[in-house]
Parts: structure tokens; C-alpha cells; sequence
């Protein structure tokens, strides 16, 4: 027999309202098993927990149950407590009867007799329990960050600055993001490729960053303190070795007519080329859709101008492996496709464009070189309307506030006035929403001292009339309705999560949430974590966000990534599956479930009949082994147990949970 | 069929001879009975037989040869299991060299009388049934093809015990079953002529936990039959050998039968089909569909 002491909490009244802390008591204390059982208001308090401390030496226990809340809250405290009373802590369980029993029912007797059953269930669960030892594994002292946008530098930065070499994969050409993209930041006005590139040299000259530019993210194996990922090097056609930069391929490059996707088609690029002026690195790649060369097998003008040799038809995608401790995402955001919403008429009137294609409009490095041009004619447009909330806060398309749009549109409104100073800008919006630093005296100084003119309402319907955009709306202040002629209009779209995110999700083994946007471990305590250890977020690839989030996300999660790695090794759970080696047939089920790849084909040599026998059996690789179940449910002939869950402790608890039935049936 | 018997004697010798095989695995006659036989090279090959009573699943004798270099007489049942074996990896494919015969249907013993005559000239009506739904009765990927090659007829679709057990109300079907079960003396044959049981500890020998009761009940025997079957979901090849030596008489395949279709209906899933088909329920696409998921 065991000598288990049963110790229930109260929760001050959050339990014991509900349920009756004596008669709980009194009926642990007749279980089979059960030397000792008590109450006490907190167990978790220091009293409390000193009270199972000295219960456990006065009455030589070897297993505790604590009859309190969610094992979520308080399992690492009595496990804690366990060990200090020299109880395995693998020998202590958590009965939850507040989350499960008080907080969820209303008849104390009800709610008493549930109490009592899970108390009973968890001692037949102790007794059955196995003394376990946490697995040590070594840590991988090195760090990935996926995705080089201000959040993904800002993050490598701060990784590198903690003396742990990183990896930062960007799937462009440049690292640098949306921000390289930008003009000016509210609410400072200042110019944010100045306050940008510095940060991209920073991470380009740094010696513990190395930049994977032009490369995705295949693979990813193991698990936190030890990841295998696969990395594919995309062929940028140009070998990154002889080549200097000097440009004179792209200046060569006949087809010269491509919408770039870093000016989000306001500018062209060639097929050959660097998305901007500062691309960090300074590399031109090649793309293989676009390229002439591999369209038709004719050309090869940047091959020819090449001084330097640099241009290598010949190149194949590469895959590299990395081994990395600690993965950060980084990998922002989208806008929404609006095209398909009617009301904006959005690609088929040329002067509707997004906040983006403004940004690059008004950019001093775009392709207008900064002025503010109408698309369809070239012309300065002298009224500009700026919707707000465009598929966001909207429940045909996105539910949530995209956050950033009411000041970049306030800043648009500014930035209009200051190029155009004749122009007037509308603002249609449904509030504004500026709760961040200087933010609400921002967007009143466009209101203000710049002119901008607010309406709230919203839009209803955009079309084209005598070289005008006629924006429909209503102003449900005043409430009537507004027509504009405009020269130009600007939509606030919502933002989505990068294209691929889901598919990263995948690769990662990271959820998402209903927007595909990542999850974080804990809304409030747990931001920049996520659920799979060792995979950290930040920016937008969580939530919308703008520049001082994104890289005060980007710091956070360097931050819990250095802490992670700074450890020589990492205490894992024991709760890992464990084969039994005589009777597994080898049909690798758990090899092809196992999201993780810790089943590994192996041997035994066994005497069978008096005969030696060597079978192929399945291995745990317990330095991998998440504990998720899947290989001991999968395994057709049961030879997989999880240590901590096993089918004695599982049973043990549904017989304890069975005796209720049993009592109830012999009353009868 | 004197020819296809001396065919298949003078490959197995050549496979000897030539050292390319182990153990060969295939039917040898004797007493008027056509039963399963291991050769060694030592073996004498002339009682080597193939008729219409080679019943037997050669294949579940691969398991315990795995590791060996084994050469046997695969039919389509064969083939089907081989298929389901290499993908749970317990055959090396590479280590077997399948013998092809031109399959001339099995019979079914049960419709068989005392000394029938000619059973080469025995119809479809005294056919097993699952030889109506056969889909081709030449050994496919053969790699050594003993014997004239036949024609296969157009598979007869569905199977019409199922279809007599479907069309009966729940309560019939439950009656139906409990009298079916009442005949059941749990000898395990249905377990050991399966194929694809393989497992070194079956469920029913475990008794820590014990799953199910051991005692010969009508609703112990549900038990253990139905949970076989969903060990066999999306493996079972079909071969009816567990209904064939039942020696109660209990259609045991019934249930591997709907499970087989439910698999083909929702998956699109023949296991065993072809020698890349891998595992249902261990692989993940997609598009896999979730619509029983409540």
C-alpha cells in the first residue's frame, strides 16, 4: 500500500462556497491508501504549503494529492513542495475542483460528492504513479529568426547582442520588410528608411547574425533546445561571392516593365534586380518567371555585362540544414485582398490605391521619388479621400481592428498637406483609434493644423465619373449623406497575416488563430511565447501591430530566446512514451505519426523458443519525445506506454471514478 | 492440372539451385486435402501442388520469415496482403520472389460435397465469394509465372451477406449478431488465419490492463470480433480466411467488410491495392475528409 496524504484547499470561498471541505476530508480519509487528510484555507500559501511539508515527514507519505485548482496554476508549486518533503514530485497530483467542480456547479451536496470522486480518482492515480526523473538535454546555442522585417532585425540584433549566433531567414531578396517601404512614421514624422537601414547594416555587419536572404523555411525537426531545419536557398542566379553590387546587370536588362512588389506595382523593376536602393545585402537575384532568358533561351544581357562573372544560369535551389535552440517569428503581415470588394472598385479605377502604394508614392526613394501623383493621369491630386477600416472592424470580411490604419491615414492626411499644400484631404472612419504615445495630439494636429476634414461614417460607394472618383458615404454625425469628387482615394485595408503564414504554421507545428494569425501561449502573461516550447513571436505575424510594438516584440522575444539558451541544458518533462521492446512488431505506426521523430527504428536480439531472434522494433528518443500521446493511441499492438499517463494510472483513476457506480449500484 | 504442378515444382528447384531463395512457401497435397507448406532446399518439391482448394494466405506466414529470403505462391489475395505487409514493413519486398499462378477461383468448402467429382469443371455458384469480386486473377508484378494465364470476368460489386445483414432492422441485426456470437467458442482461428494479425501480444492475452473479458459470452465475443475488426480498419484485404475457418460457422468478415467499404467510400481506399498504397490511418493528407467528425 501507498501512504498518500490527501490535502484540500478551500480557495478561500472559491471552493469551499461550493463545496464542503469536511465531508471531502472526512471521506479522503477512508480511501484505500490515505494515511493523512486536511483542509486548509490557501494550500498554496506558505502555511499551506508548509502543512503538506510537515504532514509528508510526520507521516512517512510517499505520494500527495492536493484537492485544489487547475494543475495549469498550481502544479509546479506542490511539485515543488513534493520534493522538498523528498516525494518523487511525479508522485503528486492535482485534483481540480475548482475550475472542474466549485466554479461550474451550484448544489453543494452536488458539488461535494463530484469532489469527493475526483479526490478519489487522483489518490488510485498516485498510487499507481511512478517515481519519474526529469530528462536533461543539452541545448543548441545558436538562434533562428524567420522573417527579416523591423521585427525579425530587431529581434537578430538583440539575439546577437546577447553573444548567441543567429540565423536570419528572409524570404526576399532584402531584409529591411514593410518598413524599408515606408515614408514617414507617425507620430514623429521621421523618416523611416533612416531609421531603418542603420539597423539592416547593424545586422549585415554583425558577425553572430547570418543573413539567409532569398530563403524559405522547409523543415523543422526536433523540438525546443534542439531544432533541425531545413532551409531552401532559393537559386538567386547570381553567385553572392563575385558579385559587387554595381548594378550594371539590372541597368542592362531589357524587360524592364515588371510590377515590383516592394513598391506593390506603383514602380517596375527588370527581371534582374534589387527590390530598392539600400537592399541589405546589395545582391541582385534573378526572377526565373519573369527572365527572358528562361522564357525563351535568348538573351543573357546581364550575363554579358557582368565584369565580374557573376551571372550563373546553371544555379539550383540548395537546402541546408541548421541546428538552432530557439526559433523566433517574425513573419508580418499582408493587406487583404480587397479586389474582390465591389464597393471600392479597387483595381479597376487606377486612382483607388492602398495605404502601401501611398507609402511608395510618397516615399523620396520610391519610383515617383516622392511625389504624389495620381495613377491614371500623372497629374497632383487636389482632393484625396482616405477610407478608413476597409475590410477591418467589417463582419463580411475581417472582425478585428487592423490598429494601425487610423494613424497612417492621419499621417497620410499630414504628409498630403505637406507636398501638396493646396490638397484636401477627407478622412472617412468609424472611430479613431489612437492609443499610443503621441498618438490622439497626432491625428488632432491633422485635424487641426493641417485641415484634414473627418467624417465618420462609412463609405458606400466609389465610381468614376469625368476623370473623377465620386466616394459615396454617409456622414452619421451630421447625418447626411457626402459625396466627394476626388482625385485620388486611399484605402486603409485590413491587415492579414503574410501569405504562407498558415503553411509555416504547419511547418512549425504552431496554431493559428481564426484569422491565421499566430498564437500566443497566454493573451496576457504569455505574448511573445508560443504553445510548442523554444518557438517565440513577434510583430505582426501575431496581431497587428505597429513599428515601436513590433520591436519592443522583437526584444521581448530575444529576450526569452537568450534566456532559454543561456541554460547548458534544458530539464524536460519524463511524461515521454517508452516502447516495450518484446512484444513491438515493427510496423513503424508510431514512426509515421509522430509529429516530432522520436520513434526510431531499432533492434533487439531476444531468445524466443530457445532460439535467438533479432526483431526490429521502435526506440523513443526521449531528447525528442514531446509526451503528445499520439504513438501510444497509434500503436495497433499497445506496446507503447507514456510514462505518467500510463494504462495503470489511467485505469486506476477510471476504477476510482467506477467505485461511485459501484456504491450507487449496492444501495440499491 | 498436371502442368501448372510441374511448372511450379521445376521453378521452386530453379529457385533452389540458383540460391535465390531460403524457404519456399506454397501447397503441398496430401490425403485428398491441399494444405500450406514450408520447403526447404532440402525439401522434396513433388508434392508442391496449386488447385482450387489452395486456400490458405500464404502471406501469413511472411512475418515469421521476415529476414529470410522467401519465394511463394502469391494469388491476388496474396499480392493484396503482400502489398499491406511491405507498408507496415514487415516483409522486405526486395527479399520475396512472388511465384504467379493464373488463379482458377477457390472453391468454397462449405458448398463442396463428399467426393465431388471434377472441380476444375465446379461454377460460379460453388466459388468463394470473394473470387466473384476479383480483380484480376494473373498474379500482378509476378516474378517468376507459372502456368497458362487466364481470363478475369467483370467483379461482381457489394457483398451480398452484408446486404442481407444491412437490409435487417437494428433489433434484427442486433438478434442476428448475439445468435452468431452464441456459436463462438473463442479458439482464435479467425486470429490466426488473418494475415495481417501479426502482433507478438494480442489484445486479448493482455490482462493489465484486461480489455476484454476472456469467458465465452455472447457480448465477450462481440467484443473481441469487433474490436479485431477495427484493428484490421483500413487493412483488411479481404481474403475471408477468418469466415473460411470458423469452424462454427460465423461470417466473422462481415465487419471487415464494411469497415473495407467505408474506407473506399470516404477515402477512396483499397489497402493492399498497389505496392505504394501505405497505410490508411497512419497517413496524413489535407484534404483528407472530416465530415464524421462531429
Amino acid at each position: 500500500m501507498a501512504r498518500v496524504g490527501v490535502f484540500i484547499c478551500w480557495c478561500g470561498a472559491n471552493i469551499a462556497s461550493t463545496v464542503d471541505m469536511e465531508k471531502v476530508t472526512e471521506a479522503a480519509a477512508k480511501l484505500p491508501h490515505v494515511v493523512y487528510a486536511t483542509n486548509y484555507k490557501y494550500m498554496c500559501s506558505d502555511p499551506g504549503q508548509k502543512t503538506i511539508l510537515d504532514a509528508a515527514l510526520e507521516h512517512k507519505l510517499d505520494g500527495i494529492v492536493v484537492a485544489a485548482c487547475s494543475p495549469r496554476m498550481h502544479e509546479p508549486t506542490f511539485r515543488a513542495v513534493a520534493a522538498e518533503a523528498g516525494i518523487n514530485p511525479y508522485r503528486m497530483q492535482m485534483a481540480n475542483i475548482r475550475e472542474q467542480c466549485s466554479w461550474v456547479h451550484g448544489d453543494v451536496d452536488e458539488a461535494t460528492a463530484k469532489a469527493v470522486d475526483a479526490v478519489r480518482m487522483m489518490v488510485a492515480r498516485v498510487a499507481q504513479s511512478l517515481a519519474l526523473e526529469p530528462i536533461k538535454v543539452p541545448v543548441t546555442k545558436r538562434a533562428l529568426v524567420i522573417g527579416g522585417g523591423i521585427a525579425g532585425i530587431q529581434a537578430a540584433l538583440d539575439v546577437a547582442d546577447g553573444g548567441v549566433e543567429t540565423i536570419l531567414v528572409e524570404r526576399t531578396p532584402s531584409i529591411g520588410g514593410k518598413m524599408a517601404g515606408l515614408d514617414e512614421t507617425f507620430p514623429t514624422l521621421d523618416c523611416s528608411q533612416c531609421i531603418l537601414t542603420p539597423k539592416m547594416v547593424d545586422a549585415s555587419r554583425s558577425e553572430l547574425i547570418k543573413l539567409y536572404t532569398y530563403c524559405e523555411v522547409e523543415k523543422v525537426d526536433g523540438a525546443v533546445g534542439n531544432f533541425k531545419v531545413t532551409i531552401r536557398k532559393k537559386a538567386k542566379y547570381v553567385n553572392t561571392e563575385l558579385c559587387n553590387g554595381c548594378g550594371d546587370c539590372w541597368h542592362k536588362c531589357p524587360y524592364k516593365k515588371i510590377p515590383s512588389e516592394f513598391d506593390f506595382g506603383v514602380g517596375n523593376r527588370t527581371a534582374i534586380y534589387v527590390p530598392f536602393p539600400q537592399a541589405v545585402p546589395n545582391i541582385p537575384v534573378i526572377d526565373r518567371e519573369t527572365c527572358v532568358f528562361f522564357k525563351t533561351g535568348k538573351c543573357r544581357a546581364c550575363e554579358k555585362f557582368c565584369l565580374r562573372g557573376a551571372i550563373d544560369f546553371e544555379q539550383e535551389d540548395e537546402f541546408e540544414e541548421v541546428e538552432v535552440g530557439a526559433i523566433i517569428v517574425a513573419t508580418g503581415y499582408d493587406l487583404l485582398d480587397h479586389t474582390q470588394m465591389g464597393e471600392f472598385r479597387y483595381g479597376a479605377i487606377p486612382d483607388v490605391i492602398t495605404g502601401l502604394q501611398f507609402e511608395r508614392m510618397s516615399s523620396a526613394s520610391g519610383p515617383t521619388e516622392g511625389k504624389i501623383l495620381r495613377p491614371s493621369n500623372g497629374e497632383e491630386p487636389k482632393v484625396v479621400v482616405f477610407v478608413h477600416c476597409v475590410g477591418s472592424r467589417d463582419e463580411n470580411y475581417k472582425e478585428y481592428c487592423s490598429k494601425i490604419c487610423c494613424m497612417y491615414s492621419a499621417k497620410h492626411a499630414v504628409i498630403l498637406k505637406h507636398r501638396i499644400h493646396d490638397a484636401q484631404a477627407y478622412l472617412f472612419y468609424i472611430d479613431v483609434r489612437a492609443g499610443g504615445k503621441g498618438y490622439e495630439e497626432f491625428w488632432k494636429r491633422a485635424c487641426v493644423e493641417e485641415g484634414a476634414e473627418y467624417l465618420r461614417g462609412r463609405v458606400s460607394r466609389v465610381y468614376d465619373e469625368g476623370g473623377k472618383v465620386i466616394v459615396e458615404g454617409q456622414d452619421t454625425l451630421s447625418g447626411e449623406q457626402v459625396e466627394v469628387a476626388a482625385d485620388l482615394v486611399v484605402l486603409a485595408t485590413a491587415v492579414v497575416p503574410a501569405k504562407g503564414s498558415e503553411e509555416l504554421a504547419r511547418i512549425l507545428g504552431i496554431s493559428t488563430d481564426k484569422d491565421g494569425f499566430f498564437n500566443e501561449a497566454h493573451p496576457k502573461l504569455r505574448p511573445v511565447d508560443t504553445a510548442t516550447g523554444g518557438i517565440f513571436l513577434a510583430g505582426c505575424c501575431q496581431a497587428p501591430k505597429d513599428i515601436p510594438e513590433s520591436v519592443a516584440q522583437g526584444s521581448a522575444a530575444a529576450s526569452k530566446t537568450l534566456g532559454l539558451l543561456s541554460k547548458e541544458d534544458i530539464t524536460r518533462e519524463p511524461t515521454v512514451a517508452v516502447v516495450d521492446p518484446l512484444i513491438c512488431t515493427g510496423c513503424w505506426n508510431c514512426v509515421n505519426v509522430c509529429p516530432f521523430g522520436a520513434p526510431e527504428k531499432s533492434e533487439i536480439t531476444i531468445t524466443v523458443d530457445g532460439k535467438k531472434v533479432t526483431r526490429a522494433v521502435s526506440n523513443i528518443n526521449e531528447a525528442k519525445c514531446e509526451g503528445c500521446g499520439l504513438c501510444v493511441a497509434t500503436c495497433p499492438g499497445n506496446c507503447i506506454d507514456q510514462r505518467g499517463f500510463s494504462d495503470d494510472q489511467v485505469y486506476a483513476e477510471i476504477g476510482g471514478y467506477l467505485e461511485r457506480v459501484r456504491a450507487a449500484k449496492n444501495s440499491d | 492440372m498436371a502442368t501448372i504442378r510441374e511448372e511450379l515444382q521445376a521453378a521452386v528447384k530453379k529457385l533452389f539451385d540458383d540460391d535465390k531463395i531460403d524457404y519456399f512457401v506454397g501447397y503441398a497435397e496430401d490425403y485428398g486435402h491441399t494444405f500450406p507448406a514450408i520447403l526447404t532446399k532440402d525439401s522434396d518439391p513433388s508434392r508442391l501442388t496449386f488447385d482450387r482448394k489452395s486456400y490458405d494466405n500464404l502471406a501469413n506466414f511472411l512475418p515469421e520469415l521476415r529476414g529470410s529470403r522467401v519465394g511463394l505462391i502469391c494469388k491476388q489475395c496474396e499480392v493484396r496482403t503482400l502489398n499491406v505487409l511491405a507498408a507496415e514493413e514487415q516483409v522486405e519486398r526486395d527479399k520475396l520472389v512472388v511465384v504467379g499462378v493464373p488463379c482458377p477461383a477457390m472453391l468454397d468448402p462449405r458448398k463442396l460435397t463428399e467426393g465431388a467429382a471434377d472441380l476444375d469443371s465446379l461454377d460460379e455458384s460453388y466459388w468463394q465469394e470473394k473470387c466473384r469480386r476479383c480483380l484480376e486473377r494473373n498474379t500482378p508484378l509476378a516474378d517468376v509465372f507459372v502456368g497458362e494465364r487466364v481470363s478475369t470476368p467483370t467483379p461482381a460489386e457489394g457483398w451480398p451477406l452484408l446486404e442481407e445483414v444491412e437490409k435487417m432492422s437494428a433489433e434484427e441485426r442486433l438478434a442476428w449478431w448475439r445468435r452468431q456470437m452464441s456459436l463462438c467458442i473463442r479458439c482464435y482461428a479467425c486470429r490466426l488465419a488473418c494475415p495481417l494479425c501479426y502482433c507478438h501480444q494480442c489484445f486479448v492475452e493482455d490482462n493489465k490492463p484486461q480489455w476484454i473479458d476472456k469467458s465465452v459470452a455472447p457480448e465477450n465475443n462481440l467484443h473481441y470480433h469487433i474490436i479485431r475488426a477495427v484493428h484490421l480498419a483500413g487493412r483488411c484485404i479481404e481474403c475471408q480466411e477468418c469466415s473460411r475457418v470458423c469452424p462454427v460457422g460465423i461470417p466473422v468478415d462481415v465487419l471487415n467488410n464494411v469497415l473495407s467499404r467505408d474506407f473506399a467510400e470516404r477515402f477512396g481506399y483499397v489497402s493492399g491495392e498497389t505496392a505504394e498504397t501505405q497505410p490508411a490511418l497512419t497517413r496524413y493528407e489535407r484534404d483528407d475528409k472530416e465530415d464524421f467528425i462531429l
